[in-house]
């Protein structure tokens, strides 16, 4: 016992020996650059082009900062070129003092050319290093990249939160690393990305002594279709709805809105609460057939008009006028999906396979062409399960205001 | 015998499965999941053939040699000379995937979380707690058993259930897409770990009510196999087939997806405490088998005078058996669970089994 | 029972020389003067150093005057012993001594039921002079004394112990044996409240310094003649009385037998408080972790003895030992058994939890924040590390100050004399720890983990506690080393020896390893009382506590309204 614990010491001393050489994977927090956003873009030489938006601790210091006109920059935003992702960091890294951290970045902007091009190069740098994570949000700029990380936020303290959060609300697609990767690869479905812009949000309110700068934020403004590892096209927000019903698990809280009963021109909004498809294909002598099912659930949130939702006939209708909504919205995102970009981003495919897994080896390889000359047939429920505070509205009896 | 305890059913039972879930739980997966794709879990369900063969095997074996470890047998049934041969071949086999084992769980640490770190400090610390789990006794390592898996499994259902909300079960179809074959090859990694139910065979001495001991392999492997099945259709079911393919820790990269409300998230601090603790568990497990073992074969009264020393070959080795990790992962996925682990944890104790009974040795259950 | 250590120690050359048979010619001068006129150093020297075991051979004669110069000489220069003599009023021809040690007796006892009576004036007078010499001492002790326990001792050693400890000896002419009669009565603190293990709900007394009080205590609370308490006397020097208290019937005697053997193996000068004992009776000498608890609640006493434990009182100081001690106890508080059980499986739970707060907070913190910043919300890092922005130091350092900086004060708040106590607090805490982020030494999120750390290690069991207080510092410099693989590694280590750890046979981590699930209901949880049947098994032979089925409910023809 005695000698095991001499042997035993001289183990731990040794260990600590070892260690105290070495802290190796030690960063301290000041050391670290940390990355809220990464862009990729292709240079004009057809190198890549990574712009990193770093964060600024100083200007994160919590409380008011003294005086009104302290307000620093948040971020930092820096470019540099390489052949790879890591080539092109490497290169960044010489102008930065600290070491990058990549753990944080909440989103990754590929520009449409680098979608187009060289997605399938770019994306395994996330897949590999140890840093990334795969939560990040992925979306496409169809302009520069750059151009999008190098903006700001009025109310978040740095445009990547800003843009994080608004696609993490889900109030429109949104796709993660994972996800993305996944319809990636798998056969019989292609990947979607949002599509950010930068709008003009108009003016920020000065101090009244100077003028007020312009200001513009990060929006999503549609979707970016992908056929295999090529960038396809891109869907109008409304049609990304529509894409949205169908994949039938990404929206919460989405708005639509409705003619309504009585006149079209006074709408019923409604909003969507929960919603699922289904997608059940039937083979028969070499025809594709999709029987889709969309249910979505969901409350009046407005009524313009003066149906008297009391009656249940009319929410009966009523649900009939939003699944008509629905449906055209789905229509146009397949119109564009299947019949202008022959691609097919819902996962019928994988419905395909999953059901008929022998008929799947013969079109595997070419799906995509397969899928555009499928029918596709649409059944969409509505169901109104709640008219908000109010049963119905109360009926305005002054005179001609109506008429 | 050289470490007079009696352990009672339970804590055997904690053992066995340690054993059986240990590192290979995170790892094992991975395997039948390059081969069998969605239908990983069926493989599960073919290994758990091959696992309840080998405990039926081994059980059956011990049983004719009552209060004899396997290394005291195969001395019974072979004689002096060759038993000792077949001993130290079975000692050689312990200790070679002791050292992948070691190597395993560690180089994953440092090749996802602290790729700076040399690996070997690792593999000191964790050999510096498993010998002195070891060197502290079976008792010891029977206790220390009864507080790890509890929390393993404990972080594995927490895991599950914050993963829900990502998963998706039609991933887990088409059923049986390429036939049965890759299901087969897919089955026998989790058949090599599900197969390391031989410890029975070292522990069944020391078991309190040794009539027990095939119940309690069985009631090891059940709980094993509903942890590998928990994992194999979680992560499939997180992950989707084309993902899960490639990357070493399936397991790793699921909980690295978990976000639950934008609070609950990065998880994977749970599979790396699963994975350091209930490694460095097994690992003390068989350094202590492996000590035991080569002490009964080299005829010495204690075991303890040789943990140390095996302490310092498992880091060597594990250093230097493979290069890199490709070649690793490759010997542990498709040697070990292939036809090399197989053939010690299956084929051989049915050989054994089957020469005992034929030359009527040990004292037959049934007469 | 009383057990007399001799000395073996070697003797020195001048205590051989000194080395010699004792007669009556050693001890008596020749002039054979009266007892009383003598002067102190007319009388021979006798040695009664600790080294010389010589006049504990020694045993009392016949004669008064010889017995009281061996008294006399032994006790020469302690003032504090009294020799009270007179003559016996029955017969005048027989002398009597009192011996005792001033300050031990109750002097009123002493007057009315020892000296009076023995000095006749509450006698008859027609009683006088027919006591026959030989009768004398049987006369006293049945007829005279008034006191309760009487004992008739014949060797030096014992008698000299006996007065020592307080007993009042009366020595007579003719007898060779000495009356002690027990009236003790010395200064004693009140029974308090514990100022260590406080509660809401529940019995507020707890031990003193006195062992016979303290025994009392106990007896009040389990009034049964199975509660048996065996004296020993430890300490060459201090003659430490030492009580092993348990319940027979409950406790394992295999438990009960090795208890005393350690504690009779003991051989040391002086016991002054139960930490010595422990130290030289515990299992595994070398662990930070107590296998052996202490408290001054008599009712944890009590509640650890019913479980089948057996406690160890030592006389001087209010915390009674109780062995095996198993690790769930330090998170366990009387109180939990007088709450209501919801509650009380509450409070164990945030005390489990609280536990792993003060061992791993700081250095979990560290490592996430120098090897893991990954782990950590994106926002959290981002306000943390606009914080550390200002700190010059490495965090590892910072952290390491902190808490150093946290064990000073609490070291200060417990030594400081107490009306500075509070300020010094004040200071220490507050404005310290202002001006220290104030001035951009540490971040607040630092203090705030280092003093939540500092806080929970207060909630449970403060020999846990203690156990817990080396082990962090342990884990920090593991953990800003090599990060979080280095802190598991570090519990692991800790879990390992843990499972090793053995009170008294007792495995330490009893009942989770081993593990009994029916014992579970009295660990981290507890259960209703009418739901633990049981005794934890492996401390007891006698299982049952309670019969079974006593959960409590409404009368059955009862219904509402």
């Amino acid at each position: 016992m005695i000698r095991f614990k001499k042997v035993f010491l001289l183990i731990i001393c040794l260990l600590i020996i070892t260690m105290v050489s070495g802290c190796w994977d030690r960063r301290e927090l000041n050391e670290l650059a940390i990355i809220m956003a990464a862009g990729v873009d292709i240079t004009d030489e057809g190198k890549i082009e990574l712009t990193l938006q770093l964060a600024r601790p100083l200007a994160f210091t919590a409380g008011a900062p003294a005086g009104g006109a302290l307000v620093q920059k948040t971020t930092w935003v820096i470019s540099g070129a390489g052949d790879t992702i890591y080539d092109a960091q490497n290169k960044i890294g010489s102008e930065v003092a600290r070491q990058q951290y990549w753990s944080h970045c909440m989103l990754m902007v590929f520009s449409q050319e680098v979608a187009s091009t060289k997605l399938l190069e770019v994306l395994n740098f996330i897949y590999r290093f140890p840093e990334p994570r795969e939560t990040m949000s992925i979306f496409v700029a169809p302009g520069k990249a750059k151009d999008i990380l190098n903006s700001n936020s009025a109310i978040e303290s740095t445009s990547a939160q800003s843009l994080f959060y608004t696609s993490r609300s889900k109030k429109s697609f949104r796709v993660e690393f994972a996800a993305f990767t996944r319809d990636f690869y798998t056969p019989g479905t292609n990947a979607a990305a949002p599509r950010v812009e930068e709008l003009n949000a108009g003016k920020l309110l000065g101090t009244g002594t100077e003028k007020p700068p312009e200001h513009s934020e990060l929006a999503i403004t549609g979707t970016a279709l992908f056929k295999a590892d090529k960038f396809a096209g891109y869907l109008n927000p409304r049609e990304t709805y529509g894409m949205s019903w169908l994949k039938g698990k990404t929206l919460r809280r989405a708005r639509l809105t409705a003619p309504g009963l009585k006149d079209k021109n006074k709408k019923i909004a409604f909003e969507a609460i929960r919603n699922h498809a289904s997608i059940d294909p039937v083979y028969e002598g070499g025809k594709i057939k999709f029987f889709t099912r969309i249910v979505v659930e969901g409350n009046i949130a407005e009524q313009q008009g003066e149906e008297n939702l009391l009656d249940l006939e009319n929410i009966e209708k009523l649900q009939e006028s939003i699944a008509g909504v629905i449906s055209e919205q789905v229509r146009e995102a397949l119109n564009k999906a299947k019949d202008e970009y022959g691609t097919d981003v819902f996962g019928f495919g994988e419905a395909f396979r999953r059901k008929y897994k022998k008929e799947w080896v013969k079109y595997a390889k070419n799906w995509d062409e397969k899928f555009s000359e499928s029918e596709i047939y649409l059944d969409v429920d509505v169901k109104i399960r709640n008219t908000g505070k109010q049963t119905t509205r109360p009926l305005l009896q002054k005179g001609d205001q109506r008429s | 015998m050289l470490d007079i305890v009696k352990l009672d059913g339970r804590q055997v039972t904690y053992m066995l499965i340690i054993n059986l879930i240990g590192e290979g739980l995170l790892f094992a997966p991975a395997a039948s999941f390059l081969f069998a794709g969605q239908d990983a879990w069926i493989s599960n369900i073919v290994a758990l053939i091959g696992g309840l063969a080998s405990a039926f095997f081994w059980v059956s074996l011990s049983r004719r040699f009552p209060g004899k470890t396997s290394f005291e047998i195969f001395e019974i049934l072979f004689g002096r000379f060759f038993g000792k041969i077949i001993g130290f071949y079975f000692a050689w086999g312990w200790f070679n995937f002791t050292c992948d084992t070691l190597r395993e769980v560690f180089s994953l640490l440092s090749s996802s979380f602290m790729s700076r770190t040399p690996l070997i400090v690792f593999l000191i610390m964790g050999v510096i707690l498993t010998t002195y789990a070891a060197y502290s006794g079976l008792e010891n390592i029977a206790r220390i058993t009864q507080i790890i898996l509890p929390l393993t499994f404990g972080a594995l259902i927490v895991l599950f259930v914050l993963s829900t909300p990502k998963m998706e079960f039609s991933n887990l179809l088409p059923v049986l897409e390429r036939g049965f074959l890759p299901v087969f090859k897919g089955s026998l990694a989790p058949m090599f770990w599900f197969c390391q139910v031989i410890e029975i065979s070292i522990l069944l001495p020391f078991l309190n009510r040794p009539e027990k001991a095939l119940g309690i392999s069985i009631k090891a492997i059940a709980f094993s196999f509903l942890g590998y099945e928990l994992v194999a259709l979680g992560i499939m079911a997180v992950l989707g087939p084309a993902l899960c393919s490639v990357t070493y820790a399936p397991a790793l990269y699921s909980s690295r997806i978990i976000s639950l409300g934008n609070v609950v998230e990065r998880m994977e601090i749970f599979i790396m405490i699963i994975w350091i603790a209930s490694g460095i568990v097994k690992i003390a497990m068989y350094q202590w088998t492996i000590a035991l073992g080569s002490a009964q074969m080299l005829g010495l009264k204690n075991y303890r005078p040789l943990v140390v020393p095996i302490g310092i070959l498992l880091v060597s080795f594990s250093v230097l058996l493979h290069p890199n990790i490709v070649h690793l992962f490759d010997f542990m996925n498709f040697v070990w669970g292939g036809p090399y682990g197989l053939l010690y944890l299956l084929i051989w104790p049915f050989l054994f089994l089957l020469y005992a009974v034929v030359l009527g040795k040990g004292n037959d259950q049934k007469a | 029972m009383i057990r007399i250590r001799r000395f073996r120690i070697k003797h020195s050359k001048i205590n051989r020389d000194s080395e010699r048979t004792v007669s009556e010619e050693t001890f008596l001068p020749d002039n054979k003067s009266q007892i009383g006129k003598e002067e102190p150093d007319s009388l021979p020297p006798i040695d009664s150093s600790v080294t010389n075991p010589e006049w504990r051979e020694l045993h009392l004669s016949g004669s008064l005057i010889k017995n009281l110069r061996i008294l006399k000489a032994i006790f020469l220069n302690c003032s504090d012993v009294v020799f009270h003599e007179f003559t016996f009023p029955q017969n005048e021809g027989t002398r009597l001594a009192v011996v005792y040690v001033d300050g031990m007796t109750d002097s009123t006892k002493l007057g009315e039921q020892v000296i009076c009576p023995l000095n006749g004036l509450a006698l008859d007078e027609d009683i006088k002079s027919k006591i026959p010499d030989e009768k004398t001492l049987e006369y006293i002790k049945n007829s005279v004394l008034c006191t309760g326990e009487i004992a008739e001792i014949n060797t030096i050693e014992i008698i000299v112990n006996m007065i020592l400890s307080g007993e009042t000896a009366i020595l007579l002419d003719g007898a060779d044996k000495a009356l002690f009669t027990d009236i003790r009565g010395y200064p004693k603190r009140n029974i308090e409240e514990s100022n260590i293990d406080r509660l809401i709900r529940g019995p507020r007394e707890s031990f003193i310094e006195d062992l016979r009080t303290n025994t009392s205590l106990l007896r009040r609370k389990i009034k049964n003649p199975a509660l048996k308490i065996e004296m020993l006397k430890i300490g060459r020097v201090t003659n430490t009385d030492v009580a092993v208290v348990y319940v027979e019937g409950i406790t394992n005697p295999k438990i009960v037998a090795e208890v005393k053997r350690r504690i009779g193996r003991i051989d040391i000068d002086g016991i002054l408080e139960g930490g010595y004992i422990e130290e030289l009776i515990e299992d595994n000498p070398l662990s930070p972790f107590c296998t052996i608890n202490h408290s001054d609640r008599v009712d944890k006493i009590a509640a650890l003895l019913l479980e089948g434990r057996a406690a160890i009182i030592v006389d001087g100081t209010p915390f009674v030992m109780t062995a095996p001690a198993l690790f769930i106890e330090s998170i366990h508080n009387p109180e939990d058994y007088y709450q209501r059980f919801f509650f009380s499986s509450m409070v164990r739970i945030l005390r489990t939890f609280t536990f792993f707060i003060s061992i791993s907070a700081s250095s979990l913190f560290l490592s996430l924040l120098t090897y893991h910043p990954e782990l950590l919300q994106t926002s959290l890092l981002l306000s943390i590390a606009a914080q550390r922005e200002a700190v010059p130091f490495p965090s590892f350092i910072e952290i390491f100050i902190m808490e150093v900086v946290f064990e000073i004060l609490r070291e200060a708040g417990l030594r400081m004399p107490m009306p500075l106590g509070q300020a010094v607090s004040i200071v220490g805490s507050i404005v310290l720890g202002d001006a220290a982020v104030r001035a951009g030494l540490v971040t607040p999120a630092t203090v705030i983990v280092v003093a939540t750390a500092a806080i929970a290690s207060f909630t449970y069991c403060y020999p846990g506690s203690i156990a817990i207080r080396p082990i962090r510092f342990g884990l920090l410099i593991l953990s800003g080393f090599i990060g979080l693989p280095g802190l598991i590694f570090g519990m692991l280590l800790i879990l390992i020896h843990m499972a090793n750890l053995r009170s008294f046979g007792i495995p330490f981590l009893y009942p989770i390893a081993p593990l009994s699930l029916d014992e579970l209901k009295d660990t981290f949880i507890r259960a209703p009382w009418w739901s633990m049947d049981k005794r934890p098994h492996l401390l007891t032979r006698n299982l049952f506590r309670q019969a079974p089925g006593q959960q409590p409910q409404p009368p059955q023809g009862a219904t509402g309204g």
